[in-house]
Protein backbone atom coordinates (compact mmCIF):
# COMPACT_ATOMS: atom_id res chain seq x y z
CA UNK A 1 0.00 0.00 0.00
CA UNK A 2 1.82 3.29 -1.17
CA UNK A 3 0.87 6.52 -0.16
CA UNK A 4 0.72 7.79 -3.39
CA UNK A 5 -0.54 11.68 -4.11
CA UNK A 6 -2.12 13.27 -0.39
CA UNK A 7 -6.11 13.25 -1.00
CA UNK A 8 -8.48 16.29 -0.15
CA UNK A 9 -8.85 16.84 3.32
CA UNK A 10 -12.56 15.12 4.31
CA UNK A 11 -13.05 18.56 6.55
CA UNK A 12 -14.42 21.90 5.11
CA UNK A 13 -11.56 23.86 5.08
CA UNK A 14 -10.78 25.83 8.73
CA UNK A 15 -13.22 24.14 10.70
CA UNK A 16 -13.29 20.11 11.69
CA UNK A 17 -16.50 19.63 10.33
CA UNK A 18 -16.26 16.80 8.05
CA UNK A 19 -17.85 16.39 5.10
CA UNK A 20 -16.79 13.01 2.91
CA UNK A 21 -17.66 9.78 5.54
CA UNK A 22 -17.08 6.53 5.19
CA UNK A 23 -18.52 3.52 6.75
CA UNK A 24 -15.07 3.33 9.63
CA UNK A 25 -15.68 7.30 10.09
CA UNK A 26 -19.16 7.41 10.61
CA UNK A 27 -18.81 4.03 12.69
CA UNK A 28 -16.85 6.14 15.40
CA UNK A 29 -19.17 8.55 15.16
CA UNK A 30 -21.80 6.61 16.15
CA UNK A 31 -19.84 4.41 18.23
CA UNK A 32 -18.54 7.07 20.54
CA UNK A 33 -17.72 10.99 19.31
CA UNK A 34 -14.72 10.81 21.98
CA UNK A 35 -13.45 8.12 20.00
CA UNK A 36 -14.50 9.95 16.74
CA UNK A 37 -12.95 13.00 18.25
CA UNK A 38 -9.44 11.02 19.53
CA UNK A 39 -9.06 9.10 16.00
CA UNK A 40 -10.55 10.98 13.27
CA UNK A 41 -9.76 14.48 14.60
CA UNK A 42 -6.47 14.33 16.56
CA UNK A 43 -5.29 11.17 14.50
CA UNK A 44 -4.12 8.82 17.49
CA UNK A 45 -3.43 5.59 16.77
CA UNK A 46 -2.82 2.29 18.46
CA UNK A 47 1.01 1.83 17.65
CA UNK A 48 -0.01 -1.81 16.71
CA UNK A 49 -2.92 -0.67 14.08
CA UNK A 50 -0.44 -0.49 11.36
CA UNK A 51 0.04 -4.29 11.59
CA UNK A 52 -4.24 -4.75 11.31
CA UNK A 53 -4.00 -2.39 8.67
CA UNK A 54 -1.21 -3.43 6.54
CA UNK A 55 -2.31 -7.21 6.84
CA UNK A 56 -5.95 -6.36 5.81
CA UNK A 57 -4.71 -4.76 3.05
CA UNK A 58 -2.55 -7.01 1.56
CA UNK A 59 -4.77 -9.43 1.80
CA UNK A 60 -7.69 -7.42 0.04
CA UNK A 61 -5.38 -6.74 -3.19
CA UNK A 62 -4.25 -10.25 -3.27
CA UNK A 63 -7.84 -11.20 -3.64
CA UNK A 64 -8.24 -8.46 -6.00
CA UNK A 65 -5.58 -9.73 -7.93
CA UNK A 66 -6.50 -12.83 -8.11
CA UNK A 67 -9.70 -11.92 -8.85
CA UNK A 68 -8.48 -9.70 -12.27
CA UNK A 69 -6.44 -12.27 -12.81
CA UNK A 70 -9.28 -14.65 -13.34
CA UNK A 71 -11.98 -12.18 -15.28
CA UNK A 72 -9.06 -11.88 -17.59
CA UNK A 73 -8.94 -15.36 -18.57
CA UNK A 74 -6.06 -17.03 -15.95
CA UNK A 75 -6.07 -20.43 -15.56
CA UNK A 76 -6.47 -20.92 -11.45
CA UNK A 77 -2.87 -22.33 -11.35
CA UNK A 78 -1.48 -19.33 -13.40
CA UNK A 79 -3.87 -16.35 -11.40
CA UNK A 80 -2.81 -18.16 -8.12
CA UNK A 81 1.33 -18.08 -9.14
CA UNK A 82 0.57 -14.40 -10.29
CA UNK A 83 -1.23 -12.98 -7.38
CA UNK A 84 1.25 -14.79 -4.97
CA UNK A 85 4.22 -13.22 -6.72
CA UNK A 86 2.62 -9.74 -6.70
CA UNK A 87 2.28 -10.22 -2.71
CA UNK A 88 5.33 -11.19 -2.21
CA UNK A 89 6.88 -8.38 -3.99
CA UNK A 90 4.28 -5.56 -2.00
CA UNK A 91 5.49 -7.33 1.38
CA UNK A 92 9.04 -7.85 0.56
CA UNK A 93 9.90 -4.84 3.12
CA UNK A 94 7.29 -5.51 5.82
CA UNK A 95 8.84 -6.92 8.80
CA UNK A 96 6.42 -6.88 12.00
CA UNK A 97 7.59 -7.62 15.50
CA UNK A 98 6.12 -10.94 15.16
CA UNK A 99 6.36 -10.50 19.69
CA UNK A 100 3.27 -8.43 19.73
CA UNK A 101 0.08 -9.64 19.72
CA UNK A 102 -1.10 -8.57 16.18
CA UNK A 103 1.94 -9.80 14.76
CA UNK A 104 1.62 -13.16 16.28
CA UNK A 105 -1.08 -13.48 14.20
CA UNK A 106 -0.60 -10.55 11.66
CA UNK A 107 2.65 -11.69 9.54
CA UNK A 108 4.13 -12.01 6.38
CA UNK A 109 3.82 -16.02 6.61
CA UNK A 110 0.89 -16.15 8.29
CA UNK A 111 -0.57 -13.72 5.09
CA UNK A 112 0.87 -15.87 2.43
CA UNK A 113 -0.26 -18.90 4.01
CA UNK A 114 -3.95 -17.04 3.84
CA UNK A 115 -4.00 -15.97 1.05
CA UNK A 116 -3.14 -19.30 -0.75
CA UNK A 117 -5.59 -20.93 1.49
CA UNK A 118 -8.36 -18.85 0.72
CA UNK A 119 -8.06 -19.01 -3.21
CA UNK A 120 -7.63 -22.64 -3.14
CA UNK A 121 -10.76 -22.61 -0.85
CA UNK A 122 -12.73 -20.38 -3.14
CA UNK A 123 -11.43 -22.53 -6.17
CA UNK A 124 -14.82 -22.84 -7.66
CA UNK A 125 -16.55 -20.30 -6.16
CA UNK A 126 -20.43 -20.13 -6.31
CA UNK A 127 -20.72 -16.54 -6.41
CA UNK A 128 -20.04 -15.26 -9.82
CA UNK A 129 -18.14 -11.87 -9.97
CA UNK A 130 -20.27 -9.14 -11.37
CA UNK A 131 -19.15 -7.85 -14.49
CA UNK A 132 -19.64 -4.16 -15.61
CA UNK A 133 -20.70 -2.36 -18.21
CA UNK A 134 -17.63 -1.49 -19.51
CA UNK A 135 -16.53 -5.36 -18.90
CA UNK A 136 -14.31 -4.69 -15.98
CA UNK A 137 -14.95 -7.41 -12.99
CA UNK A 138 -16.48 -5.73 -10.03
CA UNK A 139 -13.54 -5.50 -7.62
CA UNK A 140 -12.56 -2.77 -5.65
CA UNK A 141 -14.80 -0.88 -6.80
CA UNK A 142 -14.55 2.66 -5.18
CA UNK A 143 -17.27 4.79 -4.93
CA UNK A 144 -17.95 8.59 -3.90
CA UNK A 145 -21.36 10.30 -4.20
CA UNK A 146 -22.83 13.36 -3.13
CA UNK A 147 -26.00 13.57 -1.06
CA UNK A 148 -29.12 16.10 -1.23
CA UNK A 149 -27.66 17.79 1.86
CA UNK A 150 -24.78 19.04 3.46
CA UNK A 151 -23.18 20.88 6.72
CA UNK A 152 -25.97 23.48 7.81
CA UNK A 153 -22.69 25.76 7.84
CA UNK A 154 -21.45 25.51 3.91
CA UNK A 155 -24.09 25.11 1.87
CA UNK A 156 -22.38 24.69 -1.23
CA UNK A 157 -20.54 21.88 0.25
CA UNK A 158 -22.96 18.87 0.03
CA UNK A 159 -22.08 15.80 2.65
CA UNK A 160 -19.88 12.76 0.67
CA UNK A 161 -20.45 9.19 1.02
CA UNK A 162 -16.97 7.11 0.34
CA UNK A 163 -15.96 4.08 0.02
CA UNK A 164 -14.57 0.84 -1.52
CA UNK A 165 -16.46 -2.35 -2.25
CA UNK A 166 -14.40 -5.54 -2.38
CA UNK A 167 -16.58 -7.52 -4.65
CA UNK A 168 -19.69 -7.50 -6.16
CA UNK A 169 -21.18 -10.78 -7.00
CA UNK A 170 -24.19 -13.09 -8.51
CA UNK A 171 -25.82 -15.55 -6.10
CA UNK A 172 -28.40 -17.68 -7.08
CA UNK A 173 -29.74 -14.72 -9.48
CA UNK A 174 -29.28 -12.05 -6.64
CA UNK A 175 -26.74 -9.08 -6.68
CA UNK A 176 -24.41 -9.23 -3.64
CA UNK A 177 -22.14 -7.26 -1.92
CA UNK A 178 -19.01 -9.26 -0.92
CA UNK A 179 -17.09 -7.81 1.89
CA UNK A 180 -13.47 -10.07 3.25
CA UNK A 181 -13.12 -9.86 6.81
CA UNK A 182 -10.17 -11.10 8.50
CA UNK A 183 -10.97 -12.19 12.02
CA UNK A 184 -8.78 -14.46 15.04
CA UNK A 185 -12.17 -15.26 16.71
CA UNK A 186 -14.63 -17.74 15.28
CA UNK A 187 -17.10 -16.64 12.80
CA UNK A 188 -19.64 -18.10 14.75
CA UNK A 189 -23.77 -17.61 14.12
CA UNK A 190 -23.29 -14.84 16.81
CA UNK A 191 -20.52 -12.95 15.16
CA UNK A 192 -22.42 -12.47 11.75
CA UNK A 193 -25.49 -11.58 13.71
CA UNK A 194 -23.78 -8.37 14.19
CA UNK A 195 -23.83 -7.04 11.22
CA UNK A 196 -28.03 -7.06 11.22
CA UNK A 197 -28.13 -3.83 12.39
CA UNK A 198 -24.96 -2.74 10.72
CA UNK A 199 -23.79 0.68 9.74
CA UNK A 200 -21.63 -0.44 7.20
CA UNK A 201 -23.02 -2.81 5.56
CA UNK A 202 -26.01 -0.89 5.28
CA UNK A 203 -24.00 1.79 3.43
CA UNK A 204 -22.64 -1.35 1.21
CA UNK A 205 -25.79 -2.47 0.26
CA UNK A 206 -26.79 1.18 -0.34
CA UNK A 207 -23.61 2.03 -2.39
CA UNK A 208 -23.93 -0.69 -4.42
CA UNK A 209 -27.18 0.32 -5.40
CA UNK A 210 -25.88 3.73 -6.40
CA UNK A 211 -22.84 2.46 -8.16
CA UNK A 212 -24.60 -0.63 -10.38
CA UNK A 213 -27.85 1.43 -10.73
CA UNK A 214 -29.69 -2.25 -9.73
CA UNK A 215 -31.17 -3.57 -6.65
CA UNK A 216 -28.34 -5.05 -4.32
CA UNK A 217 -30.12 -7.72 -2.06
CA UNK A 218 -27.39 -7.25 0.76
CA UNK A 219 -23.88 -8.15 1.56
CA UNK A 220 -22.54 -11.49 2.17
CA UNK A 221 -19.43 -11.60 4.74
CA UNK A 222 -16.76 -13.41 4.30
CA UNK A 223 -14.72 -14.10 7.18
CA UNK A 224 -11.39 -15.88 7.44
CA UNK A 225 -10.65 -16.67 10.77
CA UNK A 226 -6.52 -16.81 11.13
CA UNK A 227 -5.76 -19.94 13.09
CA UNK A 228 -1.90 -20.66 14.13
CA UNK A 229 -2.22 -24.57 14.77
CA UNK A 230 -4.86 -25.64 12.64
CA UNK A 231 -6.08 -24.60 9.11
CA UNK A 232 -7.54 -21.23 8.54
CA UNK A 233 -11.07 -21.27 8.44
CA UNK A 234 -13.50 -19.06 5.72
CA UNK A 235 -17.26 -18.93 6.62
CA UNK A 236 -19.43 -16.71 4.54
CA UNK A 237 -23.01 -14.93 6.29
CA UNK A 238 -25.17 -13.02 4.87
CA UNK A 239 -27.24 -10.23 5.42
CA UNK A 240 -30.08 -8.28 3.41
CA UNK A 241 -31.46 -4.74 3.56
CA UNK A 242 -34.55 -3.77 2.28
CA UNK A 243 -35.18 -0.45 0.46
CA UNK A 244 -37.11 1.02 3.29
CA UNK A 245 -34.39 -0.50 5.80
CA UNK A 246 -31.85 1.67 3.28
CA UNK A 247 -34.42 4.98 3.80
CA UNK A 248 -34.46 4.65 7.51
CA UNK A 249 -30.50 4.58 7.51
CA UNK A 250 -30.28 7.64 5.30
CA UNK A 251 -32.57 9.42 7.54
CA UNK A 252 -30.55 8.77 10.72
CA UNK A 253 -27.61 9.29 8.84
CA UNK A 254 -28.75 12.95 8.53
CA UNK A 255 -29.23 13.11 12.36
CA UNK A 256 -25.90 12.31 12.67
CA UNK A 257 -23.72 13.96 10.81
CA UNK A 258 -25.52 17.46 11.70
CA UNK A 259 -24.63 16.16 15.54
CA UNK A 260 -21.25 15.48 14.47
CA UNK A 261 -20.93 19.41 12.54
CA UNK A 262 -22.69 20.13 16.29
CA UNK A 263 -20.04 18.73 17.86
CA UNK A 264 -17.16 20.05 15.84
CA UNK A 265 -18.92 23.52 16.06
CA UNK A 266 -19.14 23.51 19.85
CA UNK A 267 -15.67 21.86 19.50
CA UNK A 268 -16.66 19.24 22.28
CA UNK A 269 -17.24 15.39 21.35
CA UNK A 270 -18.86 13.88 24.39
CA UNK A 271 -18.26 10.38 25.46
CA UNK A 272 -20.64 7.28 25.18
CA UNK A 273 -19.66 5.31 28.04
CA UNK A 274 -22.21 2.70 27.37
CA UNK A 275 -19.90 1.73 24.04
CA UNK A 276 -16.33 1.43 25.89
CA UNK A 277 -16.94 -2.58 26.61
CA UNK A 278 -17.84 -3.19 22.91
CA UNK A 279 -16.36 -5.30 20.47
CA UNK A 280 -13.59 -6.43 22.65
CA UNK A 281 -13.11 -3.06 24.33
CA UNK A 282 -12.46 0.42 22.88
CA UNK A 283 -8.99 1.06 21.83
CA UNK A 284 -9.27 4.42 23.96
CA UNK A 285 -10.90 2.70 26.97
CA UNK A 286 -7.70 3.14 28.63
CA UNK A 287 -7.40 6.72 27.88
CA UNK A 288 -11.00 7.67 28.85
CA UNK A 289 -10.34 6.01 32.04
CA UNK A 290 -8.28 8.01 33.50
CA UNK A 291 -8.72 11.53 34.88
CA UNK A 292 -9.13 13.98 32.15
CA UNK A 293 -6.19 16.18 33.22
CA UNK A 294 -3.71 12.92 32.80
CA UNK A 295 -5.09 12.03 29.66
CA UNK A 296 -2.57 13.74 27.37
CA UNK A 297 0.02 11.75 29.03
CA UNK A 298 -1.39 8.26 28.11
CA UNK A 299 -2.30 9.17 24.79
CA UNK A 300 1.25 9.91 24.20
CA UNK A 301 2.90 7.25 26.18
CA UNK A 302 0.49 4.62 24.02
CA UNK A 303 -0.15 5.66 20.89
CA UNK A 304 0.98 7.49 17.80
CA UNK A 305 -0.34 10.57 16.71
CA UNK A 306 -0.36 10.54 12.47
CA UNK A 307 0.33 13.40 10.74
CA UNK A 308 -2.63 14.36 8.69
CA UNK A 309 -1.11 13.18 5.58
CA UNK A 310 -1.05 9.50 7.16
CA UNK A 311 -4.19 9.46 8.85
CA UNK A 312 -7.63 7.75 8.29
CA UNK A 313 -9.43 9.53 5.23
CA UNK A 314 -12.38 8.60 3.44
CA UNK A 315 -10.95 10.35 0.16
CA UNK A 316 -7.59 8.68 0.22
CA UNK A 317 -8.29 5.73 -3.07
CA UNK A 318 -6.78 2.50 -2.82
CA UNK B 1 18.68 -25.44 -9.36
CA UNK B 2 15.40 -26.07 -6.88
CA UNK B 3 13.71 -28.49 -8.81
CA UNK B 4 11.80 -30.42 -5.48
CA UNK B 5 9.02 -28.89 -3.20
CA UNK B 6 11.10 -27.70 -0.02
CA UNK B 7 10.72 -29.86 2.46
CA UNK B 8 11.92 -27.51 5.54
CA UNK B 9 11.14 -24.01 6.48
CA UNK B 10 15.09 -23.71 5.57
CA UNK B 11 13.94 -24.69 2.14
CA UNK B 12 11.09 -22.14 2.13
CA UNK B 13 14.00 -19.46 3.56
CA UNK B 14 15.88 -20.10 0.51
CA UNK B 15 13.09 -19.32 -2.12
CA UNK B 16 11.69 -16.37 0.47
CA UNK B 17 15.18 -14.85 0.10
CA UNK B 18 14.70 -14.62 -3.45
CA UNK B 19 14.45 -10.99 -4.66
CA UNK B 20 10.32 -11.50 -5.75
CA UNK B 21 10.73 -10.36 -9.07
CA UNK B 22 13.24 -12.42 -9.85
CA UNK B 23 10.92 -15.73 -8.78
CA UNK B 24 10.62 -18.20 -11.42
CA UNK B 25 6.92 -20.30 -11.65
CA UNK B 26 8.45 -23.06 -10.92
CA UNK B 27 10.05 -21.37 -7.41
CA UNK B 28 6.43 -19.61 -7.23
CA UNK B 29 5.14 -23.25 -7.53
CA UNK B 30 7.21 -24.81 -4.83
CA UNK B 31 6.29 -21.71 -2.53
CA UNK B 32 2.57 -22.55 -3.00
CA UNK B 33 3.29 -26.40 -2.88
CA UNK B 34 5.15 -25.45 0.77
CA UNK B 35 1.96 -23.80 2.42
CA UNK B 36 -0.44 -26.23 0.76
CA UNK B 37 1.80 -28.93 2.76
CA UNK B 38 1.72 -26.78 6.07
CA UNK B 39 -2.30 -26.48 5.84
CA UNK B 40 -2.29 -30.17 5.10
CA UNK B 41 -0.10 -31.10 8.49
CA UNK B 42 -2.03 -28.73 10.21
CA UNK B 43 -5.55 -30.50 9.09
CA UNK B 44 -3.32 -33.61 10.35
CA UNK B 45 -3.11 -32.52 13.73
CA UNK B 46 0.62 -31.27 13.37
CA UNK B 47 2.36 -28.55 14.68
CA UNK B 48 3.54 -26.31 12.24
CA UNK B 49 4.43 -23.47 14.29
CA UNK B 50 8.11 -22.88 13.76
CA UNK B 51 10.54 -21.42 16.69
CA UNK B 52 10.29 -17.25 16.47
CA UNK B 53 13.95 -16.97 15.57
CA UNK B 54 13.49 -19.69 12.76
CA UNK B 55 10.79 -18.47 11.12
CA UNK B 56 10.65 -17.72 7.62
CA UNK B 57 10.88 -13.69 6.98
CA UNK B 58 10.92 -12.00 4.34
CA UNK B 59 13.61 -9.99 2.95
CA UNK B 60 14.43 -7.02 5.59
CA UNK B 61 17.34 -5.47 4.69
CA UNK B 62 14.98 -3.19 2.51
CA UNK B 63 13.08 -2.29 5.47
CA UNK B 64 15.79 -1.20 7.80
CA UNK B 65 17.20 1.45 5.03
CA UNK B 66 13.36 2.90 4.09
CA UNK B 67 12.02 3.03 7.71
CA UNK B 68 11.19 6.55 8.46
CA UNK B 69 10.53 7.63 12.13
CA UNK B 70 6.76 8.51 12.83
CA UNK B 71 6.19 12.38 13.02
CA UNK B 72 6.66 13.27 16.83
CA UNK B 73 3.57 13.46 18.67
CA UNK B 74 2.28 16.74 18.84
CA UNK B 75 0.11 17.59 22.62
CA UNK B 76 -2.75 16.78 21.88
CA UNK B 77 -5.36 19.45 23.61
CA UNK B 78 -8.19 17.66 25.21
CA UNK B 79 -11.60 18.33 23.90
CA UNK B 80 -12.78 21.40 25.99
CA UNK B 81 -15.86 22.24 27.05
CA UNK B 82 -17.02 25.17 24.85
CA UNK B 83 -17.99 28.46 25.21
CA UNK B 84 -21.29 28.23 23.30
CA UNK B 85 -24.08 25.55 24.21
CA UNK B 86 -24.28 22.72 21.77
CA UNK B 87 -27.41 23.63 19.59
CA UNK B 88 -30.05 21.58 18.68
CA UNK B 89 -30.64 21.60 15.01
CA UNK B 90 -32.78 18.96 14.33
Amino acid sequence: MTAGAMPASPFLPGTRIQYAWDSTSLGYLKTCPRLYFYHMIEGWSPKDESIHLRFGGEYHKAIEDYDHARAGGMSFDDALAHTVQQLLIRIRDWDPDIGSRAGHYKNPTNLIQLVVDYLDFFRNDPCETFVLENGRAAVELSFRFELDWGPVGASAQPYLLCGHLDRVVTFADDLYVLDHKTTTTTPSSYYFDGFAPNNQMTLYTFAGQVVLGTPIRGVIIEAAQILLETPNRFVRGFTYRTPDQIDEWLHDLEYHLNAAEAYAEAGHWPMNDTACDKFGGCRFRGICSKSPAVRERFLAADFVQLPPEERWNPLRPR
Amino acid sequence: MKTTEPETPTDLNVLMSIDPLDLTRQDLDQIIAYQRRQRAQREGGVKTRKPKETAPKIDIKALLAKTAKPAEAAPAPAPKPAGGTFRRRF
